[in-house]
């Protein structure tokens, strides 16, 4: 093996003026102070690097119009771009470096993770592979299992049972005046209703979803899933990257919204923020929502439908109507891995601690703007606004106090239509269309919020004043289908 | 050394075909190999810069080998131990020469 020293690379070409020619006279001239070597900046100088080179103009004042045309200059005498040939050269030279100590190993069989990979990856068996996901990880252990036995568990027996008599039966003690008992203790109040449906109902059924989402993202699955949906998803103005925030939305939307950030495009940002809002129901909204149509698998098949088409052509939609590039797709594709307990464990803590602290006071506010509505008038001023379009649903008219309810929380407007149901004030076909209605319906207090700090207060509004009247429109579409042809749930 | 360029087309299908007089295999890119081929990479095909900076980011280079997972629903290759997944448009940029 010969013997060769490995020192700076030099970029010297047959050209009158090569790299080495730049980046000698470029050395030269730099006078400010900067982390790294001279050659270093000039090399970035040639890359066109725009926070480097907007760093040197700070620094280096007059001399910066020169240092442009010694760049001008070097890039007449090539054919491709520089950061192409100064890329080309490095790798060629790690390429001559690697070569001298490492041998290329190549594998006779495919490990079980390279071929279940590939099963995941094409659409023939791809697409079960996810359906059977969706099933076992949302519907099964997050449905079924979080949203009805724990959350039964905790708010049944735990609060009923303990915790909510408790605390009343001392607080009234405490405090004489009613109106304030009702704030804290009353139908409504902070503590009966906010904290309870904070700790009983949503945090379990959100750390379940947390947890599986977790588990999916540890073995490495989302890119793959990315790579499968990014044709459909390109229909709706999107790319294969935005699966990460829709999937997201499944948890939360307000969390989903925020991550939205990551799409490249503006364009992008708008319509996926807007598809979270309108059609893309988080966790606790699903739990209520399965444990309401339980038995009812017909309803639930139609909820789903319906909400997968409204996604679909509403992004169809969007992507027609609104200016802007098309996005390209590109990800890397990890190995699959087997997740590790503490990562997913990690991983699901912080996003429950995240979760507590921005939405728990949500609830604890949301408890207390209702407790206002309602000593107010206010409360039932818009009650009766909304009934008129309710009942044009098909629904009765109570129902126009779930979905004052919904804008707060989704899940309190749901749990309202819970015991509407438990009191049989509805019958199967109307569940369905207030179900469709409640998902479809504007974002929640804490979404909307996010929307106006994301993508600024007009784009925030827009959203919620579609998604209300699209909405309404939807579930009536819906009723009059169902009723018209006589189908009873 | 680069191959002389005696006749480019354009196909229906959006791939640049590049003839070459000095070797007699053809200079194509990625997006019409077949499924499993591979290919050594020649020339990122693209004026655009931000678009080169991506495809030099996942290591996609001149000399280094690179083989087609598959094409569809997206494309998926893989170059070393790594492996991405890019759109159609992409991989069209990519110019290989294929290796038997």
């Amino acid at each position: 093996m010969s013997e060769r020293i490995f020192g700076k690379i030099k970029y010297e070409d047959p050209v009158d003026f090569s790299i080495e020619t730049a980046l000698e006279k470029i050395e030269a001239m730099l006078v400010g102070d900067y982390a790294i070597s001279k050659r270093g900046i000039g090399l970035l100088l040639l890359q066109e690097d725009e926070s480097i080179s907007a760093d040197v103009r700070l620094k280096e004042g007059e001399n910066f119009a020169l240092i442009q045309e010694i760049i001008e200059e070097a890039k007449k005498h090539y054919s491709h771009p520089l950061d192409y040939i100064i890329t080309v050269r490095r790798q060629q030279e790690a390429g001559e470096i690697l070569s001298h100590v490492t041998e290329p190993v190549s594998h006779g069989k495919t490990t079980f993770a390279e071929r279940l990979s590939r099963l995941m990856m094409q659409p023939l068996t791809g697409i079960p592979i996810l359906l059977l996901i969706l099933y076992w990880g949302l519907y099964k252990f997050v449905g079924e299992f979080g949203a009805g036995t724990v959350v039964g568990f905790i708010e049944g027996t735990v609060f009923e049972k303990y915790i909510n008599p408790f605390v009343s039966g001392w607080f009234i003690r405490l405090v004489p005046w009613h109106t304030v008992q009702d704030l804290f203790v009353g139908e409504y109040g902070m503590i009966t209703l906010g904290i309870r449906y904070a700790v009983a109902l949503i945090l379990p059924i959100v750390a379940f979803f947390f947890f599986v989402f977790s588990i999916i993202e540890d073995t490495g699955y989302l890119p793959r899933l990315a790579m499968l949906i990014d044709r459909l998803f390109k229909k709706i103005g999107l790319s294969g990257r935005a699966v990460i925030p829709m999937v997201l939305g499944f948890g939360c939307d307000t969390m989903a919204t925020m991550v939205t950030r990551t799409l490249p495009t503006k364009r992008e940002r708008i319509i996926s923020t807007m598809l979270l809002a309108l059609a893309v129901p988080c966790s606790a909204q699903i739990g209520v929502i399965i444990a309401l149509l339980e038995g009812r698998r017909a309803a639930l098949f139609i909820w789903t439908s319906v909400t997968f088409l409204v996604f679909l052509f509403i992004g169809f939609l969007a992507a027609q109507v609104l200016p802007g590039e098309r996005p390209s797709f590109y990800m890397e594709v990890p190995p699959l891995r087997f997740p590790k307990i503490y990562n997913v464990l990690v991983k699901t803590y912080v996003r429950i601690r995240w979760y507590f602290i921005e939405v728990l006071p949500v609830f604890v506010l949301a408890s207390f703007i209702i407790w206002l509505g309602q000593i107010t008038g206010l409360f039932n001023i818009v009650v009766n606004l909304l009934k008129k379009p309710v009942v044009m649903m098909g629904l009765p008219p109570e129902a126009a106090k779930v979905f004052l309810f919904g804008f707060f929380r989704r899940d309190y407007g749901a749990a309202g239509l819970f015991d509407m149901n438990k009191s049989g004030a509805l019958n199967g076909v109307q569940l369905v269309v207030a179900c469709i209605a409640l998902t479809l319906f504007l974002p929640c207090v804490a979404q909307f919020l996010m929307n106006v700090k994301e993508r600024g207060l007009k784009t925030g509004l827009s959203i919620s004043a579609f998604t209300l009247f699209f909405s309404f429109t939807v579930a009536f579409i819906v009723n009059y289908l169902l009723v018209l042809f006589g189908v009873v749930l | 050394m680069k191959p002389r360029r005696i006749q480019s087309g354009f196909k229906r299908n959006g791939g640049r075909v590049v003839h070459s007089s000095k070797d007699h295999s053809t200079v194509k890119s990625l997006s019409l190999l077949k499924k499993g081929q591979r290919g050594k990479i020649v020339h990122i095909n693209t004026k655009d810069r931000s678009m080169l900076r991506k495809l030099m980011a996942m290591g996609i280079l001149p000399g280094l080998t690179i083989t087609l997972i598959q094409k569809f629903p997206s494309y998926v290759f893989q170059i070393g131990a790594s492996q991405f997944a890019i759109d159609k448009k992409m991989a069209e940029q990519i110019e290989v020469r294929p290796i038997i």
